[in-house]
């Protein structure tokens, strides 16, 4: 059993509780405008190009057999890339980089035993993340799997869009869901993410039905989701199953993801120039907590 | 005012040049006295005069400029070229001795000469300069550095041990081994016995002893020691009388005098029964020593912080602005690789008064941020969580203090590398730049610097230098004769033995030199064993050792597995095609640099090459016990520790891991700036692997701020906690941004409050030579 893996993350300090190792896979069937991970939404490698680092010493192009780097103008061609990596290995600068690895279930768990000590202390785990790791179904079962064996605590990060006997299976392999909600309206939803929100949330209520453990998280953009109407909402349904959640959190949009855009040869997103304030954070949370929502990070349940 | 300072230096700088006469000429009277006798004379003409006024902002008495004499005896002097604020020599003088065997000379023990001060004094005042002429010739030929020089054998001086000044020799070329100071630094008396005991009850310790002395030659060391003490109450008085001088001013400072000279009049008669008089006895005592580093303070200064607290006879504030006027004191007179105070740990025998005074050390060093005195915690099972907790706050501001030693490994460590029963490995204490030494009852300078790397290439060019030709180490035979790996690094063992046996051959000798000329008066009263064996230090105290300092042990460990990887296993390329690129330094062979680039680097939790540098340092701290066993010291051990790899990397040419040549080391146990790129977990896991038997290995990284930030504390306390509980032995935190660094680069005005931890010692960063500015922004931030 095989997976793309794009990044494993040791020592994660932001994906669940405790320390924890993060494995991301590649691929994701959402297109939201503000992805944060554009180099995790397709299913296949990709060619990323540090433009920053190139000294144009044309060592790409001389060992490339497909002609895919063209030297002046500075020109890549990814349509003709096979991955074959000669390029990487030449390049003396280190520009060029190719996203997505295939590893095993069984080198994607190496990395996440060694540092069983650390989750031990801080009540940590192995977290599956993305792209969509239930895109990667059987992979992401199998990786779940062998951490439980092992008694290692287990996250999954989702975005929820996945059939309903998919996360029937998962179900007893993760110890804790962080389901991503990214908005209540469906029509908005839509806009933004490229898929409807009713699987999203019928999901989230099968898991919840089914004792999941689940921590909420709400990516906000300014002026595409966080409307009054937004929060209230949001806040509707944190509080409807308030009793069942681990946690919820905000996460705030922040355009990082445009340089990774711009590597892997994607025009820049409408949001480039967006940023969010401290304040403006602070006002989210406040307003949600007027509704009734209650945030706080998640914690070993 | 001008006018007035330099009236003020001229009349300093007299009574400097009056007070070395007196020095040599007690000297030369007392020729054929016993040593100890001798010195103890001398220490009465040379103090108080070398000690320095009182200063405007001071709590207390006892400044010492580290190169403001001209002769004195000590366990180390300094030649410098700038003398109380001003430039002595113009230009690139070399220092010291240029016929002696070692070439410079930076520091030296025993009777120090200053010769560079000595000629500047004789043109700035020229009707001393004959008699300053007289005393230079004398001293050049009498001086204990070059009585060492002298001693050493011609087969011990086969190889380069010449010091040089730093980054003047061409890039990459350079020794094996320097031998850079003749000292006994790095010194940890006993000030606890000193402050429960008082300077009378010392001497009633001796006088008792002296009833019971059998021989001419005991009677002589106790007689010196109890004249040693006396010189101390001399210097009380001085202060004493200094400072009622000062008296009549305006208050605060009016009654502050008033304090300092009562409790200088108390100190001579009985001992000290306040935390302000526990603190001026330590720190004049400490001074006239000349010990640097501050010891288990908490330990001696404990009960008084308690009981004045808990009497009502000071508030927690007033103790803090004692402790700060220390702390500046200490900062404004030591040198950077020195002044480090130790809290915590096994063996104390007041642990509750100790962990109350630590919280209130940390709380000063919170305040006031100054590079000195840096701070060691040692932390035991079962110690106070608040004293834990406080040290993550601390740290977690970027105070870099304190620094963090897993006691029960490092007691397991200092047994095993020192030979010691683990109740004495109980007394270790890491100096100011971090190597293992034993408070009270053990000695151990570490005076020369070992560049491993450097034996690497020695094994690969048959014993020379690679970029000079010259012969470095021993021949350990041409390239062909290395049929397997195991032989290459045989060759590599035997660079590293040989100079091993010579250094620590060298460092007996130095002390055999020192012991015949001194007795160290005041380090030995306050080491144990030396009253009750009526001795001087270095044949009193229990445990004579040695130390030397490692550097690029990683990058060595680096180079060793790919050359046993690409040569040896997948044969990819010959021994003498990998010497070819190395000596071009990769010219030509970019590619092949970026293959050797690419291969598992330590530091990323990668089992084979973390376990080749791990075999690399258990082999050298082997080497450097062996080595012990030839000679008559009881231990000597390498660490690994201060900014050194900066310089001693410039010292070497290109290296089979990939490095340039000249191009920095990393520092102790640290990966290569910038190589570890599998997160800090995979870090860790790579260096608890390191041997606990080592001679003080320093573990530096970089957190960002917001690993302490409220969200993440408790999971970077876990990550910590999870280190030491699975084998980590020590961590020097710098917890900064990134952005920060690259910002003080270019408005350094902005950050003299930035301070980072740069091997063995402390720095604000703007202040660093851009090389190891450089060095510091590109080792991994986690």
């Amino acid at each position: 059993m095989s997976g793309l893996v794009l990044d494993i993350h040791r020592c994660s300090l932001h994906d669940g509780p405790g320390i924890r190792t993060a494995v991301f896979l590649k691929g994701c069937p959402l297109r939201c405008i503000w992805c944060h991970n554009p180099e995790s939404r397709s299913f296949k490698k990709e060619l990323s190009f540090f433009a920053e680092r190139c000294t144009g010493c044309g060592a790409c192009a001389a060992v490339c057999r497909t002609g895919v780097h063209q030297i002046e103008p500075r020109a890549i061609d990814r349509s003709r890339c096979t991955f074959c990596g000669a390029c990487v290995a030449a390049c003396p600068s280190e520009a060029l980089e190719i996203m997505g690895r295939e590893m095993t279930v069984e080198q994607a768990l190496e990395p996440v035993l060694k540092d069983r000590p650390y989750y031990e202390e801080s009540g940590g785990g192995l977290t599956v993340s993305g792209g969509e790791p239930m895109a990667q179904f059987e992979f992401t079962k199998s990786l779940l799997l062998a951490a439980k064996e092992q008694g290692i605590h287990t996250c999954i990060e989702t975005c929820g869009y996945a059939a309903r006997d998919r996360f029937d299976e998962i179900l007893p392999l993760a110890d804790l869901f962080l389901f991503d909600i990214k908005g209540l309206d469906d029509a908005k939803h839509t806009k933004h993410t490229g898929v409807s929100n009713r699987l999203i949330l019928e999901n989230l209520d099968f898991l919840i039905e089914r004792g999941a453990g689940i921590h909420l998280r709400f990516p906000l953009v300014p002026g595409l989701n966080d409307s009054d109407a937004d929060l209230r909402s949001l806040a509707e349904l944190c509080r409807r199953v308030e009793e069942r959640l681990v946690g919820a959190e905000i996460m705030p949009y922040h355009n990082l993801g445009e340089e990774k855009r711009r590597r892997i040869g994607l025009a820049a997103s409408p949001l480039a120039s967006v940023s969010v304030s401290e304040r403006r954070k602070g006002e989210w949370a406040r307003t949600l907590k007027r509704y009734g929502c209650g945030l706080h990070p998640p914690r070993i349940p | 005012m001008k006018e007035k300072n330099e009236t003020n230096l001229r009349e300093h700088e007299e009574r400097i040049i009056r007070s070395a006469l007196a020095f040599t000429q007690t000297y030369r009277e007392c020729e054929g006295e016993h040593k100890a006798l001798r010195e103890a004379k001398c220490l009465q003409r040379q103090f108080p005069s070398i000690l320095q006024p009182i200063r405007e902002q001071d709590l207390f008495a006892g400044i010492l400029e580290k190169s403001s004499y001209l002769v004195k005896v000590s366990i180390q002097g300094f030649d410098e070229k700038i003398v109380d604020g001003v430039s002595i020599v113009e230009g690139a003088v070399v220092n010291g001795d240029p016929e002696s065997t070692m070439g410079i000379r930076r520091q030296q023990a025993g009777y120090c000469v200053h010769t560079a001060y000595m000629d500047y004094l004789a043109k700035k005042h020229p009707q001393c300069a004959r008699e300053l002429e007289e005393l230079r010739a004398f001293w050049e030929k009498e001086n204990t550095w070059r009585k060492f020089n002298d001693a050493l054998p011609d087969r011990l001086l086969r190889y380069p041990l010449r010091n040089s000044p730093a980054y003047s020799m061409p890039r990459g070329e350079g020794p094996i081994l320097h031998i850079g100071s003749c000292r006994v630094a790095g010194m940890l008396p006993d000030y606890d016995k000193l402050l429960q005991l008082g300077l009378n009850g010392l001497m009633d310790e001796i006088l008792d002893r002296k009833n019971r002395a059998q021989s001419d030659d005991e009677h002589a060391v106790l007689d010196a020691m109890l004249i040693a003490l006396d010189t101390v109450k001399g210097a009380c008085r001085h202060y004493a009388a200094e400072a009622r001088a000062l008296m009549g001013g305006i208050e605060p400072r009016s009654g502050q005098l008033r304090r300092m000279a009562e409790a200088l009049d108390a100190l001579q008669e009985r001992k000290p029964e306040s935390l302000y008089e526990a603190i001026q006895l330590y720190r004049l005592y400490a001074v006239m020593a000349e010990t640097f580093d501050c010891g288990r303070m908490d330990v001696y200064l404990g009960d008084f912080y308690v009981n004045d607290i808990d009497s009502g006879k000071i508030t927690e504030e007033e103790a803090i602005e004692m402790l700060t006027s220390l702390w500046t004191m200490i900062d404004d007179y030591t040198v950077n690789s020195g002044g480090r105070l130790a809290l915590g740990g096994k063996g104390r025998r007041n642990p509750e008064n100790a962990d109350r005074f630590a919280l209130a050390a940390m709380e000063t060093t919170r305040r006031k941020r100054t590079i000195l005195p840096t701070m060691t915690l040692r932390m035991t099972d079962g110690m106070d969580p608040d004293v834990m907790k406080k040290a993550y706050d601390v740290i977690g501001e970027g105070c870099l203090y304190p620094m963090l030693y897993n006691d029960e490994r490092c007691i397991e460590g200092v047994s095993r590398a020192m030979g010691i029963p683990m109740e004495d490995a109980e007394n270790y204490l890491p100096l100011g730049c971090g190597e293992y030494a034993l408070h009270k009852i053990g000695t151990g300078s570490p005076n020369s610097g070992f560049n491993i790397v450097k034996a690497v290439e020695a094994a690969l060019h048959n014993g020379r230098d690679a970029v000079s030709g010259r012969r470095v180490g021993p021949e350990t035979g041409p390239l062909s004769s290395f049929e397997t790996f195991d032989r290459f690094f045989d060759a590599f063992k035997a660079q590293i033995s040989c100079l091993m046996d010579v250094v620590a051959e060298c460092h007996d000798i130095e002390n055999r030199i020192e012991t015949e000329s001194c007795a160290f008066l005041f380090n030995a009263i306050l080491a144990d064993d030396c009253i009750e064996k009526a001795s001087g230090l270095l044949e009193g105290i229990r445990y004579r050792g040695g130390c030397t300092e490692g550097f690029g042990f990683t990058p060595a460990g680096e180079s060793l597995y790919n050359i046993k990887r690409l040569v040896f296993d997948e044969r990819k390329i010959t021994l003498a095609q990998m010497v070819k690129m190395l000596d071009a330094d990769f010219v030509g062979f970019e590619a092949e640099r970026r293959e050797l680039l690419a291969l598992p680097k330590f530091g990323n939790d990668e089992p084979d090459v973390d376990a080749m540098v791990h075999e690399v340092n258990r082999f050298c701290n082997r080497a450097a016990a062996s080595a012990a066993e030839k000679t008559g010291l009881h231990h000597f051990i390498i660490s690994s520790v201060n900014p050194g790899g900066v310089r001693l990397g410039f010292e070497a040419a290109a290296s089979a891991d990939g490095r340039k040549c000249g191009d920095a080391f990393s520092i102790g146990n640290c990966p290569m700036a910038g190589r570890d790129r599998n997160g800090i977990t995979a870090l860790f896991n790579s260096i608890r692997g390191t041997t606990t038997e080592n001679g003080g290995y320093i573990t530096n990284f970089k957190l960002s701020k917001t690993m302490f930030s409220r969200e993440n504390r408790a999971k970077t306390e876990a990550l910590l906690r999870a280190y030491f509980k699975n084998g980590g032995q020590q961590a020097n935190i710098t917890v900064v941004g990134k952005e920060e660094l690259e910002d003080a680069l270019e408005h350094p005005e902005n950050y003299s409050n930035l301070l980072v931890r740069i091997g063995g010692w402390s720095a604000r960063f703007i202040d660093l030579e851009s090389r190891i500015q450089q060095e510091v922004l590109h080792r991994t931030l986690y």
